[in-house]
């Protein structure tokens, strides 16, 4: 009897062993020694560490070599590399934001970055994932850890409440994506991509409706991750309520993860389930664009117009899943890639202006700040214009891909929505800026300063622009012959 | 190489300057402005490169951005572009040198040379890009380096207010503009606008609304009824800024844009569109710009009218005059605006009802005013004489409603254009008593303008050279301009506006009285506030009904396509797949469903946890019922540690709260849930696929010989199955490792260190 071992390749596991062997080493350092500069130290080190090996990878599949283990059940082709290395990025400026963070809002506990590296991990298994199991595994993985992040602030009760409202609604989320994912097993037999591919397209195939069910499920459960509406309805509750570099971390890390899951299915399995499937997410993506960029114009709160703006950003994402090819694909990582860096930044900026209670983000404290916080402001306007999608900046060539992604995939009428909403989205970008360059102060800005907030505003500031003036290379480099997905 | 190099920096060059501006201007001040108006000179050089672009062979360069998808700065130097390049850098460089005279010592020199120079280096790249993308990047810089321009003053809310307004309008014209461009890039299969397939996108689905996404743009950059509301209130800005970007230039790209799709919509419906959409903006242009009695309003609403002038003949084919009046319109208007900004900084005051008699104390502004007003009434011998004999004759050409617009529209041109001379005429009168004439500085920009406006008109061969620049790239045939041409129809219909005109300036008085009897309650501009009170008031109610409702809310929506689904197919599985069930399964059943109601209607939370306890150990019968011992013993488990863990935290919990729901609320409840229900029962029903069959037998047969062990369900948990219990466990020490986490934070919360600092806070 032939009994097939499953093939190891240790270097595809390479980075997410690093970040999980770091972060036991962290946990346990953590036990005897209560100082969390190392901690911080060590878990930007396993990130650093994850994202060399990451580039060895990348090196050698741009070669065009793909490796993978577990029966091509983890993978680590193009796209799931290049998703890694948004992945790191945005978990290394969340704890870049978090050291003085946690430290002013008395906060700090070294556990908190394994917990994020932990997180981390799991958001790369997601990627990496050829196979719903591990998909599955990765969710899991990501989302516990951030349920606990997301309560860290204990003696306050929107954060705990946005911990335990997150709580719940994941575990709807993991509900529904379980049982999506029974579904298409029943119909199909099998966990594997490829495989349920073969099994859709096997000969006598009956159980298309069921699934279809099963997809529309698991695009149900990946919609919750993303907050895409109406599966958004946790999103501004616990984007406030959480500390704030969690919820830089919430919207870019967990956002990058579901989208890399989510483009994978999309493009392996969708395109042959019943035409369902993909018109839910057409109406997904209408509503999220529609609703996301309205209900952020009335929003008062940074903090929590920004959290309908990450709303708003995954539809915008969406828009480039529903081109799941190659295009879409590269549409949607540069896209991530510009978003990691302008949404973090955003939220770097806004850790610096409020109090440690999170508070104090409302539009009038933002008056005059271009002349008390010159670089401050400046910093921001960077970022709240790339989000508006203006030339020049990251935001804008990310949606110009993303568009033309969806126009090249026949969405026309969802595309012009988009950019109907975009000119939306451009109202209540541009407020805060009116606010910090034109009105004169109210109030006395806070002093906060904090070294490391800085070097991660400095990132972001550096990496947007950068992206903005010439995006070639960063697309350039997810560009070669083959496909970014192994097996498309 | 060194020709698309000039090219380059021409469009670069004023970008760099931008940001040496800051550093400039404030060690320099005003004088600043000369030096970095030398970044437009490369522009200006591109003059020597005249030669190729009449030949048709238009120099070109390519700055690589995003090669992968077509997105690079690609720039051609057709004729037309060329001319509209020189237009650009030319007045540019006048408007630094007049800004330099303008602005006062307190102001913020270097950003406002910084913007003017990002505002230059965009219009110049707009009208020069060949690549449709890059081109729509330029049109939105130019979009916003207006919108802070105008806002320059930020103090002002007049300006705030008209930045944020013209921003709207043409951002939203942009974005129009940025969905045609990718419309035309597919339909025509090239993202180089001059590689453009027509014939295909003629052809293709995307050609109508291609075109008419593309008018949008045009009609809302260039002040086209119905967005002309915006270029008013723009005049908010500095006036070099008026006079540079609302005047000479940016409002002009969607003329640009017009003239160099032209191919596009001739001889379709759309140029009938355009031709009647400019000829009413003439009229209300110039209708409007009657009755202002501020001198900048007056010649705001004016080039509202002289846009819509240039609009109408691009759109009805005739490039040569609309070229012509574009050239001399881009003079006049620019010398006008410069000599409001004298006048406004020697008298202190822009207001027609209040100043009067001027030439006496400024006889030079005077002498600079007087060609341009006079070219833009059409009088000869000015350049406007001559472009408006050729409209004439283009629109008798389009029967007698364009030629009755077209003389209506210029009579009262006639009129506004006295009407802003009468400042000079009749008795002193100013705000400021002691006005003396402006220093040289500040009238010397002026000059070449108005220079220009007499030039073009006495030696009419010089608009002819500029104008016939443009012949090869619009595709039209040169011809010489002349001033007289023999007495024809237009000349005739031009007298009858001089006199028209002058009968109007003399009844001006009682004409602006009805005028202003007439006017609606409503016009552009309250459309506008209605509109963006509307969206507020959309966003203000799409937000009370999505945000903020109750979690029961949330899972209920959540819930619905779930219980849709299933109620939709939910007797699809059932009839060929149930089979017998016996007794004893049929009371385990019932005990669940009881234990699961019993929890539903349980009034306080111990009885709730001896219902749970019900149905969680009928489950465990359900197992022994299926000889299921393993998993019987694990669920029992799991049932007695709930049921420890729930008594033990039970004395922390507050008391158990029923909340009421209406009728018609429970109703709705109990069929999502039976629907919810179904659509789990019948995926239960479909996963009874016989895969259990298919790999059963490997694992019985083999599970001693390769794992050596004879409990199957174990080797499959630890040996065939190893690494998901390996990401099982993963997941279960990540738990417990976060609890852990949360247990000492809350040991931290209330140690009671952070409370005692709270009522710092209040």
């Amino acid at each position: 009897m032939p009994l097939v071992l499953p093939d190891i390749d240790w270097l595809t596991l390479a980075p997410l062993l690093v970040l999980l062997s770091t972060a036991s080493l962290a946990a346990l350092y953590a036990l005897y020694n209560r100082s969390s500069k190392a901690v911080a130290l060590l878990a930007l080190l396993g990130l650093a560490v994850a994202a060399i090996f990451n580039l060895q990878l990348f090196v050698a599949s741009r070669a065009g070599e793909l490796r993978s283990s577990f029966g091509l059940r983890y993978l680590a082709d193009q796209g799931a590399l290049a998703f890694n290395f948004v992945i790191l990025l945005g978990a290394a400026l969340a704890i870049l934001i978090s050291y003085d963070y946690l430290k002013r809002a008395e906060l700090e506990q070294p556990e908190y970055y394994p917990l994020m590296l932990l997180s981390a991990s799991g958001a790369m298994v997601m990627a990496a994932a050829g196979d719903l199991i591990i998909l599955l595994l990765g969710l899991e993985i990501m989302s516990l850890a951030v349920y606990v992040l997301s309560a860290w602030r204990q003696q306050a009760r929107e954060s705990a409440e946005a911990g335990m409202k997150y709580f719940l609604l994941g575990a709807f989320a993991s509900a529904f994506l379980i049982y999506g994912i029974a579904l298409i097993y029943g119909a199909t037999g099998f966990f594997s991509y490829p495989q349920i591919v073969a099994g859709l397209l096997a000969e006598g195939f009956e159980q298309i409706f069921l699934a279809t069910l099963g997809g529309i499920m698991i695009l149900a459960g990946l919609g919750f991750k993303v907050a895409l509406v109406p599966f958004h309805q946790w999103a501004p509750d616990v984007y406030t309520g959480a500390p704030t570099p969690v919820t830089a971390f919430m919207s870019v890390v967990v956002k990058t993860a579901a989208f890399a899951a989510l483009l994978r299915i999309f493009a392996f399995i969708y395109p042959e389930l019943g035409v369902l499937a993909v018109q839910s997410l057409v109406v997904l993506i209408a509503l999220t664009l529609i609703v996301g960029n309205f209900t952020a114009l009335v929003q008062r709160g940074i903090k929590r117009m920004l959290a309908y703006s990450a709303v708003a950003h995954a539809g915008y994402l969406a828009l480039a899943v529903l081109a799941a090819g190659n295009l879409g694909m590269r549409a949607a990582i540069w896209y991530l890639t510009a978003y990691t860096l302008m949404n973090a930044g955003a939220f770097a900026v806004l850790t610096l202006l409020s109090d440690r209670n999170d508070h104090g983000d409302d539009l009038e404290r933002f008056a005059g700040l271009a002349r008390s916080r010159p670089y401050l402001a400046a910093a921001m306007t960077v970022f709240l214009l790339s989000l508006a999608g203006i030339p020049l900046l990251a935001g804008f060539v990310g949606k110009i891909l993303v568009f033309s992604a969806a126009i090249e995939a026949g969405y026309v009428s969802l595309t012009v929505i988009a950019i109907i909403t975009s000119v939306v989205a451009m109202v209540y970008y541009l407020r805060p800026v009116m606010y910090m360059y034109f009105r004169e102060p109210e109030y006395e800005p806070l002093q906060t300063n904090s070294r490391s907030t800085h070097i991660a505003i400095g990132i972001a500031v550096f990496g947007t622009v950068l992206l903005g003036i010439f995006p070639g290379w960063w697309y350039s480099l997810l560009d070669l012959g083959q496909s970014l997905l192994a097996g498309l | 190489m060194s020709a698309s190099f000039l090219l380059l920096a021409a469009v670069l060059t004023p970008f760099g300057a931008a940001i040496l501006a800051p550093f400039l201007g404030s060690s320099l001040k005003a004088r600043a402005g000369l030096l970095l108006a030398l970044a437009f000179a490369p522009a200006l050089a591109l003059l020597t490169q005249l030669g190729p672009a009449l030949a048709e062979e238009p120099l070109s360069a390519t700055l690589a951005w995003v090669p992968a998808i077509g997105l690079e700065i690609a720039l051609r130097a057709d004729g037309f572009s060329l001319m509209f390049a020189l237009i650009v850098a030319g007045i540019g460089f006048l408007v630094m040198a007049y800004a330099t005279a303008y602005l006062g010592a307190q102001e913020r020199h270097g950003r406002f040379y910084s913007y003017l120079l990002i505002f230059g280096g965009a219009m110049l790249g707009l009208v020069l890009a060949d690549n449709l993308i890059a081109l729509f990047a330029f049109w939105e810089l130019t979009s916003i380096s207006s919108f802070l321009l105008i806002g320059f003053w930020d103090s002002r809310k007049a300006s705030q207010d008209g930045a944020v307004k013209a921003l709207l309008v043409t951002a939203f014209g942009g974005l129009a503009l940025l969905v045609a461009v990718i419309l035309l890039i597919l339909a025509g299969g090239s993202t180089q606008l001059s590689l453009l397939d027509i014939e295909s996108i003629r052809q293709s689905a995307y050609f109508i609304p291609a075109v008419t996404l593309l008018l949008l743009a045009a009609f809302s950059k260039s002040a086209q009824l119905p967005f002309h509301l915006w270029l008013p209130t723009a005049m908010e800005a500095p006036t070099p800024v008026s006079a540079y970007l609302h005047s000479a230039t940016m409002v002009k790209a969607g003329l640009v844009l017009v003239a160099k799709f032209g191919w596009l919509f001739a001889d379709t419906a759309f140029a009938s569109i355009i031709l009647y959409v400019g000829l009413l903006t003439l009229f209300w242009g110039a209708y409007l710009a009657l009755r202002q009695q501020d001198l900048k309003a007056l010649l705001a609403y004016s080039t509202v009218s002289q846009l819509g002038l240039i609009m109408s003949l691009y759109g009805a084919g005739y490039p040569l005059a609309a070229t012509a009046h574009l050239l001399n319109q881009a003079t006049f208007k620019a010398a006008l605006f410069m000599v409001v900004g004298i006048i406004d900084h020697e008298t202190g005051s822009r207001n027609l009802s209040r100043l009067s008699g001027l030439w006496r104390k400024l006889p030079l502004t005077f002498a600079l005013a007087l060609p341009a007003a006079l070219s833009m009434a059409g009088l000869p011998p000015f350049g406007g004489f001559v472009s408006k004999e050729l409209f004439y004759e283009d629109m008798l050409y389009k029967g007698w409603l364009p030629i009755t617009l077209a003389v209506t529209g210029s009579i009262i041109t006639f009129a506004y254009s006295f009407k802003f001379l009468s400042v000079f005429f009749g008795p002193l009168r100013s705000e400021n008593p002691k006005v003396h004439e402006a220093s040289l500085s500040f009238w010397w920009p002026v000059l070449p303008l108005s220079l220009a406006a007499l030039l073009f008109g006495i030696y009419p061969l010089t608009l002819s050279w500029f104008t016939n620049l443009a012949a090869p790239g619009l595709g039209f045939e040169a011809e010489p301009l002349k001033l007289y041409k023999g007495l024809n129809l237009a000349l005739i219909l031009s007298v009858l506006t001089w006199v028209l005109g002058l009968a109007l300036y003399l009844l001006r008085t009682r004409f602006i009285a009805w005028q202003q009897a007439l006017t609606p309650s409503w016009n552009a501009n309250t459309v506008f506030y209605a509109l963006s009170a509307g969206l507020e008031r959309l966003a203000q109610g799409l937000t009370k009904r999505t945000q903020g409702a109750s979690f029961a809310t949330h899972l209920r929506l959540i819930w619905l396509p779930f219980a849709l689904a299933g109620l939709a197919v939910g007797g699809w599985f059932l009839p060929a797949k149930l089979t017998p069930v016996s007794l004893s399964f049929a009371v385990a059943a019932l005990m669940i469903l009881a234990g699961s109601l019993g929890v539903l209607l349980a009034r306080s939370r111990l009885s709730a946890l001896l219902f749970m306890g019900l149905a969680g150990f009928s489950s465990v019968l359900l197992f022994v019922l299926l000889r299921a011992p393993d998993l019987a013993l694990t669920q029992l488990l799991i049932e007695a540690v709930t049921v420890i863990l729930f008594l033990s935290v039970f004395r922390y919990l507050p008391v158990l709260k029923r909340h009421h729901r209406r009728r018609s609320v429970a109703i709705f409840d109990i069929i999502l849930s039976l629907g919810v229900g179904t659509t789990v029962f019948a995926a239960l029903l479909a996963v009874q696929t016989p895969i259990g069959e298919r790999i059963k037998d490997y694992f019985l047969e083999f599970s001693e010989e390769l794992a050596g062990g004879s409990n199957v369900v174990n080797v499959i948990l630890v040996d065939f199955r190893g690494y998901d219990t390996m990401g099982e466990i993963t997941v279960l020490a990540l738990v417990g490792f976060s609890v852990y986490a949360l247990l000492r934070l809350r040991a931290r919360a209330s140690s009671g260190k952070i409370e005692e600092e709270r009522p710092d806070d209040d």
